[in-house]
């Protein structure tokens, strides 16, 4: 075991973990933040996005070994308390979850997509959701939704 | 008359988004179980093998490894995965382990030990000794005489025909007679959400399984029948399911894990991964589907037969009787036509089995039948809209077969409103752009799905509605929640009822020891029959509410109004009684709570029709098609939920453009999947899914709730028909061999 420690959720944490763990082990298994969902372990799906660093990568191919002292966010640590991100309350008014085993990954591509371009087009949100995948959906109120978002953004 | 409710209509979010948006809802695998145990599954190497000997020692002597099981050491007791009911005449011919493994992927032996990791290390340990037997991978190849025998009658798994009129002899009198076959893959069905389940057998005889289950009830019948452990000692709690469009209806691999937990005396949890799931667990059935059709020379069809050859893999599952039964239901819904077969057989291969996948037989059917259509159409030189209008069914139409009522049918609406929306008319069948590199072409099909199995067996659910002290109220129907939104629209008829906010409502849902019996999330139930039983139970209630607001407010019964969870009366000088207050009332009065129970039975199963419209253009460098414009319009009886019936379409038109365009399971030679992660198995991302617009026959149907009808599984199957029929028109040759993959578009341009 070795010991790693970084920052998620805006609290620093330090634990003993096995060299070839990823980072979805890690917060499911040992932080119990189970919003991350595996859904294929192999960087295909995009159930288990987190932000690391503030950029949104799959925490299943994230060996937690590359976690030593960043910032990792997950879906839990953007709504403050029972308080909505604004793209989580876009998310649920567009109608954008269905069976939400996607959505926590959603979600966090969004919040990456749009910090870094807070005005995307249609297209360049499309591009963006290229690793998440959803089979419930077809994308139609998930696009609508982080477009819902970047007024939200906007306004507040 | 005019429509004035307050719920009906509406669009409302899923219930449970604020918990799916936040990381907060549940799922089977989010749970840790105290003292849980990890499983993991050896999967047969061998297509078709007897299993001769297994040595389990060097597994069972590494630490942390607590039960090892196999064919040689558990109950040899024959169940089939999708056995609805006690005395459901299902073909059982599947074991936990069985000792003749049938396909790549079959179970073995599991392993339950302290951690996944090390479940994963004793399951290399295990040291199988098999006998290979030889294997067949097509259903044309296991119905050549001499082909490997997997079931001891050559590979036959069921047979079946039904007709109407006579086929044969229309077929004579015919103008002309066309004939086409169709082939179509296995196909998985990307729920994100991989199999996993968890139980847990206590001392005193108390089995608990948490799994995301479309069927609860039914999969406590084969427990039960597997473990003789009666049914008040299972308890199956669904926490959430991330998807399931059929695969979770299916037992699958539930009794593994209750084996371990049983034999450990600690709960078990048995995750698959991707590669798991798409290899060890149920698929859409492949199919070989030829259809022949006789028309006059107007384009009014004389006679229809079709035959259908399902591949039900390596199980019987829902093969057989259960999807070619499906399968001739649909088939008699559609035409007018009075003289139609239909023959079905189900055939063995050495292949993951067919299990039961959103459409249910009815993408294959209409798959073939719609291309068919475009062909004659195009033959004809006919506007194959104009071939549906003289043939498709209308309101009140009779079915051929049973001579009854097809209650409202409108797929003629549903295709007028189609072609004003995606502006048919003014857009040429096809043509040829950029000099030739890219052909472009407009398709369109119109197909139908079903509401539920009345008629076929039993079709009912139970509900329970309580109003809390506050007038708030409680839901208790036996669902399972699988994002398909039926639930909020359960919420939405008792708010309507009873004067209540959607907000009131509270379902209770996903736990077999509180639920009545119901038949569980398929056939397109949900709102149509589970939605009856919120609407028969919130009647009751209402019943009550009225007999003691009368007593309450002394008015007569037929002037009480119910509002804002209230009910007033037009007499004058008469102030409204709130819930609260006559709630209270009667408690202290009559000592009696609020209440209710039914058994709601459906009363009708009508179809569900959908028009879909396509415009393709395909790439003749690259073989690749791109979507242009897609329009969807089906005929749901009324909308209860806008949003929701929208993203029912959204969803059911991805998953079919993928059955068109690039999903199957493919094998190597040895019948190894080699299409097992979703970089090799490609299903649609958002960059490459087209503009969608959806529009909704609002007519009222007999039977549903506020006249609803379903969408959910209707909603697939047009859509592989229309864009296939598409393609077909850009390059002018039929797409007879799902799904149209650029190498197979570029050879057929080559032909």
């Amino acid at each position: 075991m070795e010991l790693v420690s970084f920052i998620v959720n805006d609290k620093k944490v330090e634990l003993a973990v096995e060299r070839n763990w990823t980072l979805l082990k890690v917060l499911r298994e040992k932080l119990d933040l189970t919003g991350a969902k595996p859904g294929c372990e192999a960087g295909d799906c995009g159930a288990c996005k987190v932000l690391l660093d503030g950029k949104a990568v799959n925490s299943c191919t994230t060996n937690i070994m590359k976690v030593q002292d960043r910032t990792v966010t997950t879906v839990e640590g953007l709504s403050k308390g029972t308080e909505l991100h604004p793209i989580q309350s876009a998310f649920i008014e567009a109608g954008a979850v269905q069976c939400g085993y996607c959505t926590p990954g959603m979600v966090i591509t969004a919040k990456s997509l749009l910090d870094q371009n807070p005005h995307p087009t249609e297209q360049e949100i499309r591009d963006g959701l290229d690793n998440n995948l959803c089979r419930c959906t077809g994308y139609v109120k998930i696009v609508e939704a982080i477009q819902l978002a970047t007024k939200k953004l906007e306004e507040s | 008359m005019k429509d004035n409710f307050n719920q009906i209509g509406k669009s409302f979010p899923i219930q449970d988004a604020a918990l799916k948006v936040t990381g907060a809802m549940i799922y089977t695998a989010d749970i840790k179980h105290p003292r849980g145990l990890h499983a993991k599954m050896l999967f047969s190497p061998h297509a078709h093998a007897r299993v001769i000997s297994v040595d389990t020692s060097e597994a069972e002597a590494l630490p942390g490894v607590l039960v090892v099981t196999h064919t040689h050491n558990t109950p040899q007791v024959a169940f089939n995965s999708q056995k609805k009911f006690i005395g459901h005449k299902a073909l059982e011919d599947e074991y936990l382990f069985p000792p003749i493994v049938r396909y790549v992927g079959d179970r073995v032996a599991a392993v339950a030990a302290e951690t996944v990791e090390i479940a994963e290390e004793a399951v290399k340990l295990i040291k199988v000794e098999y006998e290979v037997l030889p294997a067949v991978f097509t259903i044309d190849e296991a119905m050549k005489p001499g082909a490997p025998d997997i079931n001891g009658n050559h590979n036959l798994q069921f047979k079946m025909e039904s007709n109407t009129g006579d086929a044969d002899e229309a077929f004579k009198n015919s103008y002309k007679v066309y004939e086409g076959t169709y082939r179509f893959p296995a196909i998985h069905h990307a729920m994100m959400e991989n199999h996993v389940v968890s139980a847990s057998y206590e001392p005193d005889g108390l089995l608990t399984v948490w799994a995301p289950d479309q069927n609860s009830i039914a999969h406590k019948i084969i427990t039960s029948d597997i473990f003789n452990i009666p049914l008040q000692m299972i308890k199956s709690i669904t926490p959430a399911l991330g998807g399931g469009f059929g695969a979770k209806t299916d037992y699958n691999n539930i009794g593994v894990p209750v084996l371990l937990s049983m034999r450990a005396g600690r709960p078990v949890t048995l995750g698959y991964n991707r590669s798991e799931t798409i290899v060890g667990t149920c698929t859409r059935q492949g199919a070989k589907a030829t259809v022949k059709i006789g028309v006059d020379k107007e384009g009014n069809i004389m006679a229809q037969a079709m035959d259908m050859i399902t591949n039900t893999g390596s199980y019987a599952t829902c093969g057989g009787p259960i999807i070619l039964g499906a399968m001739s239901a649909k088939y008699y819904k559609m035409l007018k036509c009075p003289n139609m077969k239909f023959k079905g057989a189900s055939i063995y291969t050495n292949t993951p089995s067919g299990g039961a996948m959103r459409g249910y037989g009815s993408p294959q059917l209409f798959g073939a039948i719609c291309a068919q259509y475009n062909e004659i159409a195009k033959d004809l030189n006919m506007d194959i809209t104009k071939f549906y209008e003289k043939n498709l069914v209308g309101p009140d139409d009779i079915e051929q077969r049973s001579k009854k009522s097809l209650g409202n049918a409108r797929p003629k609406d549903a295709m007028q409103k189609g072609m004003e929306m995606f502006d048919w008319n003014n857009k040429p069948l096809n043509e040829v752009r950029e000099n030739g590199r890219y052909l472009y072409g407009k398709g369109m099909s119109v197909a139908c799905h079903g509401n539920g199995v009345f008629g076929v067996g039993r079709d009912m659910t139970a509900a329970t509605l309580r109003l809390n002290e506050d007038g708030t109220a409680l839901l208790n129907v036996c669902s399972h929640e699988m994002g398909s939104g039926a639930i909020i629209s359960l919420k939405q008829i008792v708010a309507e009822i009873l004067g209540l906010e959607v907000d009131d409502v509270r379902s209770i849902h996903g736990n077999t020891d509180v639920a009545g019996w119901s038949n569980g999330e398929s056939a397109s139930r949900g709102l149509f029959v589970e939605g009856g039983a919120a609407y028969k139970v919130a009647l009751q209630m209402k019943q009550r509410l009225t007999k003691y607001a009368a007593e309450y407010l002394r008015v007569k019964e037929d002037t009480l109004i119910f509002g804002n969870k209230e009910i007033s009366t037009d007499q004058i000088n008469c102030p409204p009684v709130k819930y609260v207050d006559l709630i209270s009332f009667v408690h202290d009065k009559h000592q009696e709570d609020f209440i209710e129970t039914c058994t709601y039975a459906s009363v009708a199963l009508p179809g569900s029709y959908g028009a879909h419209f396509a415009e393709v253009l395909v790439d003749t460098k690259t073989g690749e098609v791109k979507i242009l414009d897609y329009v969807a319009v089906h005929d749901v009886g009324r909308a209860i939920n806008p949003m929701i019936l929208e993203g029912q379409l959204h969803g059911g038109i991805q998953q079919g453009i993928g059955y068109a365009l690039c999903e199957d399971i493919t094998f190597d030679e040895n019948g190894k999947v080699t299409s097992d992660s979703f970089s090799t198995y490609h299903i649609l991302h958002a960059n490459e899914m087209p503009k969608i617009k959806t529009g909704f026959i609002e007519e009222g149907e007999y039977g549903g709730p506020y006249g609803a009808k379903s969408i959910g599984e209707a909603a697939i199957v047009p859509v592989a028909s229309a864009v296939l029929n598409a393609v077909s028109n850009a390059i002018g040759k039929p797409v007879q061999q799902y799904p149209a993959k650029p190498e197979r578009v570029l050879s057929l341009l080559k032909k």
